[in-house]
């Protein structure tokens, strides 16, 4: 606890004791998982919580610092990447390419970041949108690097892990270390001044802080934990396609998020378990599974328009 | 390369051009008016080129089935975007932005099922009389008849927009709404009736691009991701709003790519989002937009 002044409000401490016990025994639920799903509910968890890291770093941007980036996928696809040509052409382990692909797409979020972040909302958007389509066009171009859209195969995890529930438990474990950190960023002292740019920049400004420095600190931060998920995924399928990078992953992203509300920190994860599900149950009984998800996305906005958590947590 | 396949790939990009900006055109307009990003911009694309393969089941023996297919078929797209609007994306002017972007997500979401629950998953192409398939020596390269009637309906379209947005009561009105919005309301324009009608317009556009589309290629269920970001780009390297940034950006975009085709085939693409790229970071606001404050 910091010492309290007159008039500024103390920063209360991150991480409360009812929170992290939460944490913990929701953790040890999903650790358990793979003791009663079928291998096919397996993979469907493993694409709830990988997208759900996805769209929880989106969310960084969207809800705490009011930053729509169309172009999220880029950041999730180039780590997918950057795995699968450090195994292909640097010859490293599983667990060095998981390394170094967070840190690819953490530069790559550096470098796109300086043009995004001095652009404000739509050209912001329209920005990110640009870039990630350059990038997704790059993969789908470089035939002689990247396999064009057929991709590059043969990215598989290591032995230790190669089983699905071995991948599964591993993959839970990173996923809820990130939305650990993610949740101590956006309720630290960082994450505060990202919330009170959005509401009032101008005033932020006139206390001498530089909003583009912490904006691109958000920007960079959403950019590592989107490889972090683009990675996992990456071993997931075994493969790497230019669709990772691509528009729909981007759009995806941005459904979950909204769908769980950008409002709640937990919204996006939220998001990702009720798209996953209503996906996997629609596509049992028809291939149309567009459709109810557009119907049940018109509900959300006609009669929900905090997102799903939103329906739980009534603000006073 | 020869002068001659230089110019064939000019007149290519000129009509793709076209294209371009009947489509970009029309989500300029819609965003000027309403300030929503409209993701279902390209639906409204794609259900133009099946609406005119449905017509053309009807009468496809006359050659004159192709004007009137043309005509129909942007009337109906038009007729169901404005009521998309009436029904459904006029609830969420108010919400915030991000309720608009699901909003039009939904929508995307619903016509691309419907569309294949409709008229399949297969690729569809038009049946299209002999008469436009002949092809005309144009310096002793074969181009077929379509082209030019693609080209002629285009530029009667162009000028009819043009007329309409500089220089009637309507177009002022459409103007200033993109000015200035709570300016224009505050002097007593019609907003709900305005957007509805800009929304008439604009998806029109689109279904009258879709036609175009279909006599040219294939009718595919996807075509409608790949000419939303087109057109995103024509409308963010125009300037969002300004009709006459849509027109020069179309023509940059449309001939930047068939030379690109050219020069570097493999990066044909990527030069396209590598302008608007730069665009965004040198004049965000686009060749012909004006800066916001």
């Amino acid at each position: 606890m910091t010492a309290a002044v007159p008039g500024v409000p103390a920063v209360r401490s991150w991480v409360r004791l009812p929170v992290a016990a939460a944490f913990f025994a929701a953790l040890g639920g999903v650790l358990l998982l793979p003791e009663v799903l079928s291998v096919y509910q397996i993979y469907l968890a493993l694409e709830v919580l990988i997208f759900g890291l996805a769209a929880t770093s989106l969310n960084l941007l969207v809800g705490y610092a009011g930053m729509v980036s169309f172009g999220h996928a880029a950041y999730f696809g180039a780590a997918s990447y950057c795995a699968a040509l450090a195994m292909k052409y640097a010859g490293v382990s599983m667990w060095t390419a998981l390394l170094v692909a967070p840190l690819g797409s953490t530069v790559l979020a550096f470098v796109y970041g300086i043009f995004c972040v001095r652009l404000s909302r739509i050209y912001f958007a329209m920005l990110t949108l640009a870039f990630a389509q350059l990038t997704y066009t790059v993969a789908f171009q470089w035939y002689g690097v990247t396999g064009g859209d057929t991709g590059l195969l043969g990215v598989m995890p290591a032995d230790a892990i190669a089983e699905p529930q071995t991948y599964f438990r591993f993959t839970a474990l990173v996923v809820a270390a990130c939305i650990a950190v993610l949740y101590a960023v956006v309720r630290s002292p960082f994450g505060l001044t990202l919330r009170s740019i959005q509401q009032n920049r101008v005033r932020v400004e006139l206390l001498g802080v530089n909003p583009y420095l912490y904006q691109l600190g958000a920007f960079v931060i959403a950019g590592f934990f989107a490889g972090v998920a683009g990675a996992l995924y990456a071993f997931e399928k075994g493969a790497v396609f230019p669709d990772y990078l691509s528009l729909g992953h981007s759009l995806k992203f941005i459904l979950m998020t909204l769908l769980g509300g950008f409002t709640v920190f937990l919204g996006p994860l939220l998001g990702a378990l009720v798209f996953e599900l209503l996906n996997s149950v629609l596509t049992n009984y028809t291939q149309y599974w567009q459709l109810p998800l557009a119907v049940c996305l018109a509900a959300v906005i006609l009669f929900a328009p905090s997102g799903l958590s939103g329906l739980f947590l009534r603000k006073r | 390369m020869s002068i001659e396949t230089l110019a064939i790939q000019a007149a290519v990009g000129l009509v793709n051009a076209m294209l371009l900006f009947l489509v970009a055109s029309g989500l300029s307009l819609i965003f000027g008016v309403s300030r929503i990003i409209n993701f279902a911009h390209g639906s409204f694309y794609m259900l133009g080129a099946y609406a005119a393969f449905t017509l053309a089941q009807f009468a496809p023996t006359h050659p004159g089935w192709l004007l009137l297919a043309v005509a129909l078929s942007a009337l109906a797209v038009a007729v169901v975007g404005a009521l998309v609007e009436t029904s459904f994306l006029r609830r969420v002017y108010a919400s915030d932005e991000l309720f608009q972007l699901l909003a039009t997500f939904a929508v995307v979401l619903a016509v691309s099922d419907l569309v294949k629950i409709v008229w399949g998953s297969a690729n569809k192409s038009l049946p299209l009389p002999a008469t436009y398939r002949q092809a005309l020596p144009i310096l002793g390269q074969p181009f077929p008849v379509y082209y030019f009637l693609l080209l002629v309906l285009g530029v009667v379209v162009m000028a009819g927009l043009w007329w309409l947005v500089y220089r009637t009561r309507w177009g002022v009105q459409v103007r200033a709404c993109t000015d200035d919005r709570d300016m224009a309301n505050a002097i007593g324009i019609n907003q709900k009736w305005l957007t509805t009608s800009v929304f008439l317009l604009g998806t029109g556009l689109a279904g009258l691009g879709g036609v175009f589309a279909a006599v040219m290629g294939t009718i595919t269920p996807v075509m409608d991701s790949d000419m939303l970001v087109e057109a995103f780009v024509v409308v963010v390297v125009g300037g969002l709003g300004s009709l006459l940034g849509s027109f020069v950006a179309a023509l940059i975009v449309g001939e930047l790519k068939a030379m690109a085709i050219l020069v570097f085939p493999s990066a044909s693409m990527v030069i396209v989002f590598l302008l608007m790229a730069v665009i965004l970071i040198v004049r965000p606001w686009g060749l012909f937009g004006e800066a916001e404050e």
